[in-house]
């Protein structure tokens, strides 16, 4: 018995190799010509809905991302990968911070869920510009739907799933009806790279685009940076004259002793 | 001096290991006054055993303390490293800003480019690719293919079995072959700018068991008869068979006429082949399901014709079409200096060898090798250039992180891309092989255009053996460089430059040696049709001068100058080879060389202007990349350019050392 369909969030973030700068006037993080790629956490939700189809557990992989017009490359790696059509929500509101928020995001999501009606939701855990993890938790909580967060392994059955979830204190596992929000965590699986001829073939496939403001949510965000800065410089280190100086300043300014 | 450093370094780590409680009694002990982050050297000279070498160092204040330079990239796991100034994101494998800039930049590729956003997906995927098997190389090279003659096995490392099969799976070995084979039926310019990121990260020679596979099956599919094409094309575009080209004998390289391998007809296409082979690339492994050696043979009979014209093409197969095992044997490894990841063998047809003529058409064999020919010299070019460019973005991040010396006048030591003769070394290795990389990017350009266009066809005949030639010798020189600056570690096997030169060298000798390179520019393509070919390249020289005369005006107006020597000293060569041709042919190799730079001067003439163009709306790290390919087209016209002048006089003197020279003089 095999879910209808299954949907993918995956969002376009700064490269995880990339080492950002901040802006000059403290307003963010510099984005300008940064090479930008698919949230890690993304491609694992992503590379988790293809083997649900592969295993013959789920009929039709649908992505959807929230972004300019070059969130359509995030979507297109996505087809690449093996989800079968996409869905683009337009706004060049920032997204990682001091733009849309997570729960804007989780609201947009809600509406493309009402629209394309899936049995299962997959996104990352968290992105690595926001780093707020949050959207998952709302969006299930929006549709008032199960979730499991931080999935280590997920096992879906029919209309249930049994989800690892990993948690500070090691794994739980949890067993949750469908329909639900999963989000991945890092051990869920190891994402393919897209072959060159999927590559091409996601040329062909499917890409719709929606304007954020056409949903009805507000965009507005609630949340406001105050200002971005680099963490500060790793100060010079002193050189003591004697031992008994380093014993001094170990006890009295580290305190370590 | 780095023997100094080091043992300043351990010293210095000893000391930091004393911590509070005990150092007052070891202090005592051992007479230490003083702990580390002491910045002279002298602190630390009672404990150092080497104190002696380090007094004896020039001014051991100066001596900094600096770690060992981190290792570049490419010897440990995947990473790219970003660099420290506002610089645009750095790998030390490749450049992928270049890339782009060269296929959307520039107005002659992007048109065969096709699909923007296909062709960056295929690039990200290739850089997947080199990062997930960054040790391949070195680890290929540490350990050299051995045969073990008792069990007939070819040895092949993990990590090279586990390149081919994420070659095969990943489709990269589709990349040239047509939609119908089922290949992505890419234009060669992106195919070309695909494997650009995996030459780079690939040069020890992972790249050429597929390289071949691609050869064999082009050639099978352009010339075999439908039963052979249907048996063969696909499993090679596939990667499941591998293919070789097994041409050269021991007695037979540069001059093909003295082939000693023959066939005996049985019937239809087959025939018994007999003879030994030599330097053929990936004979013998187990890695693919099957092995298509191309070999070339003389048919057996009094109406082959003598020479090269008696030559014909076989299909070899290893494993043959009923499954049994075809009767030819391995009969050695060559060592190679470089390229160690693909096995070289000399290897013979016993008396089973079964081969199959290609096309069922006798005689014909170099013929259809020929059609290979365009494909495999620009591939050789880029590996070449490829090699020129890993080596350039290794050393460029040492510069950058490696501290010493300070600037004149200063006492503050400073990382040596301060110092000029490094930017020198540095700005040499990218005028070289970033000029070759475009050369490359061009002549895969001019491929994909001659099929429809008469003037690219004409260009790329001109341009074939300087696309082979050219990036084999300077991008070569540009290795020299990146040894360079890594100074003593450059010479080790610890960073990869070293072995970058290694894979290079080969590339002058290979797929037509230079010379014989030369002596087919010189004698044949400059002067055929009337000099058409040449006419063909000075104008199409010439209209970049015109169109730049204005934003470059002293780039244009040298490299009009240098287009006119071009077409002057051909025009003299030209005259003489009918006339006297071992005289004019006598410094081909100086001609091949004298075009060759003019060639890339004016690609660095167009890059240069798109960059003039490009910076006043730059923004970012793309400003001191615009900035950056100005200043080294600059460098490549002062340096490099200025050369052609005292080539054309040479050649126009005509002189004739290389004649007079008699053997007993040496």
């Amino acid at each position: 018995m095999s879910l209808k369909r299954v949907l993918v969030g995956v969002k376009r973030v700064v490269d995880y190799a990339v080492r950002v700068r901040v802006a000059g006037d403290g307003s963010g993080v510099e984005l300008a010509n940064v090479k930008m790629s698919m949230n890690p956490f993304c491609e694992i939700a992503c590379e988790e809905a293809i083997r649900l189809k592969e295993k013959g557990l789920c009929e039709e992989a649908v992505a959807v991302s929230i972004g300019p017009k070059q969130a359509q490359e995030t979507l297109r790696s996505a087809l690449a990968m093996g989800c079968d059509r996409a869905i683009h929500i337009t706004t060049d509101a920032r997204l990682d911070q001091g733009g849309l928020d997570p729960l804007a995001v989780a609201q947009l999501l809600q509406k493309i869920v009402e629209k394309e009606e899936p049995d299962l939701v997959l996104v990352g855990k968290q992105s690595i510009d926001g780093d707020h993890g949050t959207t998952a938790p709302m969006l299930a909580e929006l549709l008032g739907w199960s979730q499991a967060t931080f999935a280590a392994s997920l096992n879906v059955d029919g209309g249930t799933a049994e989800v690892e979830r990993e948690t500070d204190a090691g794994t739980e596992v949890i067993k949750i009806q469908l329909p639900a929000v999963v989000s991945a965590d890092l051990r869920l699986n190891a994402p393919r790279y897209p072959k060159l001829p999927n590559i091409m073939k996601a040329k062909k496939k499917p890409l719709e685009a929606i304007d954020a403001a056409s949903l009805g949510v507000d965009l507005t965000p609630s949340i406001v940076v105050e200002g971005v800065a680099p963490p500060a410089a790793r100060k010079a280190g002193v050189t003591v004259e004697s031992v008994d100086d380093l014993v001094d300043k170990l006890k009295n300014e580290a305190a370590v002793l | 001096l780095a023997h100094a450093e080091a043992s300043a370094f351990s010293t210095r780590g000893f000391a930091l290991k004393v911590v509070a409680k005990e150092a007052h009694s070891i202090a005592s002990m051992r007479g230490i006054r003083t702990i580390a982050l002491a910045r002279t050297p002298r602190r630390l000279t009672a404990l150092s055993p080497s104190a002696s070498a380090m007094r004896g160092a020039a001014s051991a204040a100066r001596i900094a303390l600096a770690r060992a330079p981190t290792r570049p990239a490419a010897l440990s796991s995947s990473r790219r490293a970003a660099s420290s100034d506002a610089d645009r994101h750095r790998s030390t494998i490749f450049d992928r800003r270049n890339v782009e800039f060269l296929l959307w930049e520039q107005p002659a590729f992007a048109a065969q480019a096709g699909d923007r956003e296909t062709l960056s997906a295929m690039l990200d995927a290739a850089e997947d690719l080199v990062e997930s098997h960054a040790s391949a190389d070195a680890v290929a090279d540490a350990h050299e293919p051995t045969w073990d003659p008792e069990t007939n096995i070819v040895s092949i490392p993990a990590e090279t079995r586990a390149f081919l099969d994420a070659q095969r799976e990943g489709g990269f070995t589709l990349l040239g072959a047509d939609i119908e084979d089922g290949g992505l039926g890419l234009s060669l310019t992106a195919s070309t700018a695909v494997n650009s990121i995996i030459s780079c990260g690939f040069t020890s020679g992972l790249g050429g068991f597929y390289a071949l596979t691609h050869c064999a099956a082009n050639l099978i599919k352009a010339h075999g008869t439908t039963e052979q094409k249907d048996t063969y094309v696909r499993p090679l575009v596939e990667g499941r068979f591998g293919g070789t080209m097994a041409l050269s004998e021991a007695q037979s390289g540069s001059s093909l006429s003295n082939l000693k391998a023959k066939a005996r007809h049985v019937s239809g296409d087959e025939y018994r082949l007999s003879g030994s082979k030599m330097w053929t690339s990936g004979f013998d492994h187990d890695c693919f399901e099957n092995i298509v050696h191309l070999v070339l043979a003389k048919i057996d009979g009094d109406d082959t014709p003598p020479g090269n014209r008696g030559i014909s093409l076989f299909i070899v197969p290893k494993v043959l079409p009923d499954g049994s095992p075809n009767d030819v044997a391995l009969n050695g490894l060559n060592h190679k200096m470089g390229q160690r990841a693909l096995p070289n063998s000399y290897w013979s047809m016993e008396e089973g060898c079964v081969g199959y003529l290609v096309g069922d058409a006798k005689h014909a064999g170099l013929m259809q090798m020929f059609t290979m020919m365009n494909d495999m010299r620009v591939a050789v070019g880029l590996h070449a250039a490829c090699c020129g460019v890993r080596g350039f973005q290794e050393s460029l991040a040492y510069a950058k992180e490696r501290i010493q010396g300070s600037a004149l006048g200063s006492k503050t030591q400073v990382p040596i891309i301060e110092h000029a003769d490094v930017r020198r070394q540095l700005l040499a290795q990218k005028a070289l092989s970033e000029g070759a990389l475009h050369l490359c990017f061009f002549a895969a350009s001019l491929v994909d255009d001659s099929k429809t266009n008469e003037e690219a066809a004409t260009l790329l005949e001109v341009l074939i053996p300087v696309v082979k030639a050219w990036p084999s010798e300077f991008a070569l020189e540009a290795n020299k460089w990146a040894i360079q600056v890594l100074g003593g570690y450059g010479y080790t096997r610890d960073y990869p430059v070293e072995r970058l030169y290694r894979d290079n060298r080969l590339n002058m000798i290979h797929e037509g040696t230079n010379g014989i390179q030369a002596l087919d520019l010189l004698g044949r393509k400059a002067v055929m049709k009337d000099g058409a070919a040449t006419r063909a390249l000075a104008t199409a020289m010439m209209r970049d001068v015109h169109m730049n005369a204005d934003i470059l005006p002293d780039l244009a107006a040298d490299l009009g100058e240098a287009v006119e020597r071009y077409g002057a000293t051909t025009a003299l060569l030209g005259k003489e080879l009918s006339q006297n041709p071992a005289r004019a042919l006598a410094n081909a190799h100086e001609y091949l060389n004298m075009v060759g730079h003019t060639v890339v001067a004016w690609l660095w003439l167009r890059e240069a202007a798109a960059a003039q163009k490009a910076l006043p709306s730059a923004t970012g790290a793309d400003v001191p990349f615009y900035e950056g390919k100005i200043a080294t087209a600059r460098y490549f016209f002062r340096h490099e350019l200025v050369k052609t002048k005292a080539q054309a006089d040479l050649l126009a003197s005509l002189e004739t050392s290389a004649l007079d020279v008699r053997p007993g003089h040496f």
